[in-house]
């Protein structure tokens, strides 16, 4: 940061240089206050005219004397104004004492996708810091600059526009492009504010955007029209073109960009179940988009468990500007329980951050439910526990069990350590008590996942009675529905990602009884907003509701997990339906350790208050205990600076703690944008996008002083006064300050 | 200098004379304006006629006149009495008074120290000088706030060396009274005579003026030479300082420059209005500044005040 004092709070651009001739304004005090006490002694005999003309003109001097003395400090303060260069509070006052200053606001593009090195060699970051460099050097020391890095979240590089300089000069020169992604209207934003705030101090503003004009940089994720796209960012980006136009400010684009820019890269990688088992296959799904004119036939996907090959996975043709997603299995690879790294790789291209893709992974031997049931049937009677079906479900009686559950009753669950488990089950129980509901509570903040039933045994409205955002639904008096008339699922209301694999084996003729579900009982469920429906009743009434709440999910049915209600545990759907809606509520496996670039790392902190990490290129990073605030309670955090640097983290002895990957699905899109599409992107004349230029402009004639003329006019204002005052003071003695102290007849 | 000297040392009276003054001031008559009335022949017309060896005028001869007077060639050639006028040329009575206050020890910047009362007493001594050089009787009065020491006039060959040595021997340590002084002298002289005033007249005006009329009653002639310090006409001062009074008790703190323009105001206003006062009462008043030399200050008033009288 070239000038960290607030120039907003003095408006000058040496704030410092300012305070430190603003503080010797004291000067003249001083000497006053010391001529008070300095003075030779001199007999007179012409004593009573003296007196008498002090008597008469003991008021003046003193007037005079006060009003010399704020003569003398405004002189200084005027010197002090001008050497330090005063910037006027308004274009008109800019325009009356000289030609005012011009303020460009650099917008430019330090995104990862500035770093793609194309044949020619020259990267468009590269390119646009030379241009940038160039064209600080012409400037002849006058205008004005601020420059807004356009990285997600990387922040102004000069938040106060400052002169130009060869400062200024040497902090281009010292830009690197970030592994950040783009955030470009948030950018223009922040130079529409500038320019807004600037607008009466400085006589013109203009906006620079340097920019590679990419398809990505409009937010369109394949592709290179982002008109053609309707989540694409153009109309964001307009709102911000437009703010900078009407703070008055001229816009223009500079494109730096490879009109034939090819990018292959992995913009998506994440297991297809949430939890990795050992011994167990891994299920991955995996994107890559192919970002160039032409399409890309097999294109190898290596993949990498803990540094060792896992497999490979070759895709088929990948069309141009498209994206192309699989899912891909890994058979075994995992032996033991604990952290993992896993690591897409492909050819590295023109842009290789993007080539490869890595996940931190935590491997579990089963993922463990805690079933508390509040009707645990009597086994001697033949009589089953309301959780039977659903803890035959989760474990069957074959080898290799994903699950593995232990059911206890309501009595035993304050004495059980929720930490060890993934999934608690509750079952026809009472709401537990204030501190049940605590734990739940923690539990569910965690990252775990919270299932309710309801059941004959208990009102299901008492849990409506719970305070707190915990139950993402509210539940209604139980229901009956006629014997003849069972309430029934509605297949293809409910959530098609649950329902899908069910309808097409139904429509493969394979019997799954989904649409022989008969529903007797049930507790209407009354969904809070933002909760998601995934299973339906006939006449929209839900039956399964799922709501996040902090880390974990809150899962509620309207019916029993058993026959009592409902025929659903009997139909051959419920066994794969009950994986499907585990696998959509449980947390995935580490996600909090999959970082995008800028994102810090969190993480509870085990008896420890500090965790240094090593990361790609040697890059130590230390996680230090910092108190989080957040709407529930504060607690202690070991919390990492933002992660910059693409790559996996480990401990010192190799166990991986976090994966840091850049925002390749939002950024990765290197298709250029023509002039004239982007012109329309930004909602500008085609003549504002300047393509491939040689130089950035410099307006010569315009560039004057920092201040204009106005640093001088208060340097020579503030000589002038000094000149005068000391002429004056030779000339007429009236004009002179005088000090006066008590004596036997003042 | 022989003032702050112990009247007991020795006195140089020539000190008081330089050569250059005395020959200058010999060269020039001093005349008074008035017509003074004397007993020895000299250069001041009598006002009375009769008696005096210069011819003035006949007049008939009537009862009671002295035939002595009668002119007999006159009456040879017109067989007429006429008595012979004659017009008689009587000596000056000078009087200088001089101000010994504290106020006249300012000695101003000068190197080696150059009172007041030092110009005062050399502007008495050249003027006493020239008078009993011319036959004239002198006299001194010296003065603070009341007369110390008084001489009467007389043109006795040892009156100038008193004089001198009274000069020499009063230091004047109090405040000024002029006008009580004046009063008293105008009681003393009881001969109408030439009263030579040389102090700085840094008394209260009125009392001043009131002081001169009494002289100007009594039918005195007076002349006033005020004897300023060059730094009291032109306060030339430009660093704080604290003057303190000579005569009264007070200080005073200022930064120069910022009152002169008062000061000189003050101190203008108070010389003129003595000045028109005399000027009103026939009396020359004349500013000598201690800075210039008194064989230059003293031939100029002199010469001017013949031109007047002639």
């Amino acid at each position: 940061m070239l000038e960290s004092f607030p120039v907003a709070v003095l408006p000058f651009v040496s704030p410092w240089l300012f305070a430190a001739g603003a503080a010797s304004i004291s000067i003249p005090v001083i000497i006053h206050l010391l001529n008070r006490r300095r003075f030779k002694q001199k007999p007179w005999a012409a004593m009573q005219f003296l007196i008498a003309a002090y008597r008469r003109n003991v008021r003046r001097l003193k007037l005079q004397r006060l009003l010399l003395l704020l003569l003398r400090c405004l002189a200084l303060l005027l010197l002090a104004a001008g050497i330090a260069q005063f910037i006027p509070f308004s274009r008109g006052l800019a325009a009356l004492m000289g030609n005012g200053s011009r303020l460009t606001i650099v917008v430019w593009n330090n995104a990862y996708p500035m770093g793609y090195v194309p044949a020619s060699g020259e990267s468009p970051f590269r390119r646009s810091r030379r241009l940038l460099k160039s064209w600080s050097e012409q400037l002849n020391g006058g205008q004005w600059v601020a420059i807004i890095g356009a990285a997600q979240g990387s922040g102004p590089l000069l938040e106060k526009p400052v002169p130009t300089s060869p400062s200024v000069t040497h902090l281009i020169a010292g830009q690197k492009v970030t592994q950040r992604g783009l955030s470009m209207a948030p950018a223009l934003a922040k130079a529409a504010s500038l320019a807004s705030t600037w607008r009466k101090r400085a006589s013109s503003v203009r906006v620079w955007l340097v920019s590679d004009d990419t398809a990505s940089d409009f937010g369109c994720r394949t592709g290179y029209d982002p008109l053609a796209h309707p989540s694409a960012d153009v109309p964001a980006v307009r709102r911000a073109v437009q703010a900078i136009k009407h703070a008055g400010a001229t816009f223009r684009v500079f494109d730096v960009g490879c009109p034939d820019a090819a990018n292959m890269a992995i913009t998506h990688l994440q297991f297809s179940r949430p939890a990795v088992l050992t011994g167990h296959d891994i299920h991955v799904r995996l994107t890559l988009l192919n970002s160039s004119r032409q399409a890309e036939p097999n294109v190898s996907v290596h993949f990498f468990i803990d540094g060792v090959s896992a497999g490979q996975q070759t895709f088929g043709v990948i069309r141009s500007d498209e994206s192309m997603t699989s899912n891909v299995l890994l058979p075994n690879p995992i032996h033991m329980a604990g952290w993992h790294q896993l690591t897409a790789r492909i050819a590295i291209d023109g842009l290789p951050i993007d080539n490869d893709r890595s996940l931190v992974f935590k491997a579990e031997r089963a993922i463990k439910v805690l079933m508390v049931d509040g009707r645990p049937g009597d086994p001697s009677q033949g009589v089953l526990a309301s959780t039977a079906w659903l803890e035959a479900a989760l474990a069957p009686a074959v080898q290799g069990n994903r699950f593995n559950p232990q059911r206890i009753e309501m009595t035993e669950l304050p004495e059980v350590n929720l930490r060890h488990y993934a999934a608690v089950v509750l079952s026809d129980v009472d709401p537990p008590n204030a501190s049940g509901l605590r734990r739940l509570t923690a539990f569910v903040r965690r990252g775990g996942t919270l299932m309710i039933y309801p059941g004959g045994e208990v009102n299901p409205s008492a849990w409506s009675q719970l305070g707190g955002n915990l139950l993402p639904a509210r539940f209604g008096p139980r229901v009956h529905t006629p014997p003849r008339r069972p309430q029934t699922l509605d297949v293809v209301r409910s959530a098609r990602a649950i329902m899908a694999p069910f309808i097409a084996a139904q429509g493969q003729g394979i019997h799954t009884g989904i649409y022989h579900i008969a529903i007797g009982q049930y507790a209407p469920l009354f969904p809070r907003p933002h909760a998601d429906v995934l299973l339906t009743m006939r006449g929209g009434i839900p039956l399964l509701v799922v709501g996040n709440f902090g880390m974990g999910k809150v899962a509620m049915w309207g019916t029993t997990c058993d026959t009592q209600w409902t025929n659903l545990p009997a139909q051959p759907s419920f066994l794969p339906l009950i994986y499907r809606v585990f696998d959509g509520v449980l947390t995935p496996s580490g996600q909090q350790r999959n970082l995008l670039v800028g994102q810090r790392l969190m993480l509870r902190p085990h008896g420890q208050a500090s965790l240094p990490l090593l990361g790609p290129h040697e890059r130590q990073v230390l996680l230090k205990e910092q108190l989080v605030k957040t709407r529930h309670a504060p607690h202690i955090q070991l919390t990492s600076p933002t992660m910059e640097l693409a790559g996996v983290y480990k401990t010192a002895s190799g166990t991986p703690i976090a994966a840091v990957n850049v925002d390749a699905a939002g950024n990765s899109n290197l298709a250029h944008v023509p002039a004239a599409l982007a012109a329309s992107c930004f909602g500008v004349p085609p003549d504002r996008i300047i393509s491939e230029p040689v130089q950035l402009q410099a307006n010569r004639k315009t560039a004057t002083g920092p201040a204009g003329n106005v640093g001088w006019l208060m340097l020579l204002l503030g000589l002038l006064i000094l000149a005068t005052e000391a002429l004056s003071a030779r000339a007429f003695s009236r004009y002179r300050l005088s000090t006066q102290t008590a004596g036997a007849h003042a | 200098m022989a003032a702050g000297k112990s009247p007991t040392e020795a006195v140089n009276y020539r000190q008081y004379l330089d050569p250059k003054v005395l020959a200058k001031i010999g060269a020039l008559d001093i005349r008074a304006r008035l017509i003074m009335e004397g007993f020895i022949s000299g250069m001041h017309r009598s006002p009375y006629k009769g008696f005096s060896i210069e011819f003035a005028q006949h007049r008939p001869y009537t009862s009671g006149d002295d035939i002595k007077f009668i002119d007999w060639k006159v009456f040879g050639r017109t067989d007429r009495h006429y008595i012979k006028q004659y017009e008689e040329e009587t000596n000056l009575q000078v009087m200088l008074v001089v101000d010994a206050s504290a106020s006249m020890a300012y000695s101003g910047r000068s190197d080696p120290p150059w009172r007041k009362y030092d110009h005062a007493i050399s502007i008495a001594a050249s003027l006493a000088y020239a008078a009993l050089q011319q036959r004239d009787s002198a006299g001194l009065a010296v003065y603070d706030s009341r007369i110390r020491r008084i001489i009467r006039p007389s043109n006795n060959s040892r009156q100038w060396r008193i004089m001198i040595e009274e000069l020499s021997a009063t230091v004047g340590e109090q405040k000024t009274d002029i006008g009580m002084v004046l009063d008293q002298i105008a009681e003393e002289i009881k001969h109408r005579s030439l009263v030579i005033l040389i102090s700085d007249l840094f008394d209260d005006a009125d009392r001043l003026i009131k002081g001169v009329r009494h002289l100007r009653y009594r039918r005195h002639d007076l002349i006033c030479l005020q004897v300023l310090d060059h730094d009291e006409l032109d306060f030339p001062f430009n660093q704080t300082t604290m003057f303190k009074g000579l005569e009264e008790a007070s200080e005073l703190v200022v930064e120069p420059q910022a009152l002169r323009e008062a000061y000189l105001k003050e101190i203008t206003e108070h010389n003129n209005r003595i000045r028109d006062a005399c000027h009103q009462l026939r009396v020359d008043c004349i500013q000598i500044d201690t800075s210039v030399p008194l064989d230059v200050s003293l031939p100029n008033f002199l010469a001017s005040r013949a031109t007047r009288m002639s």
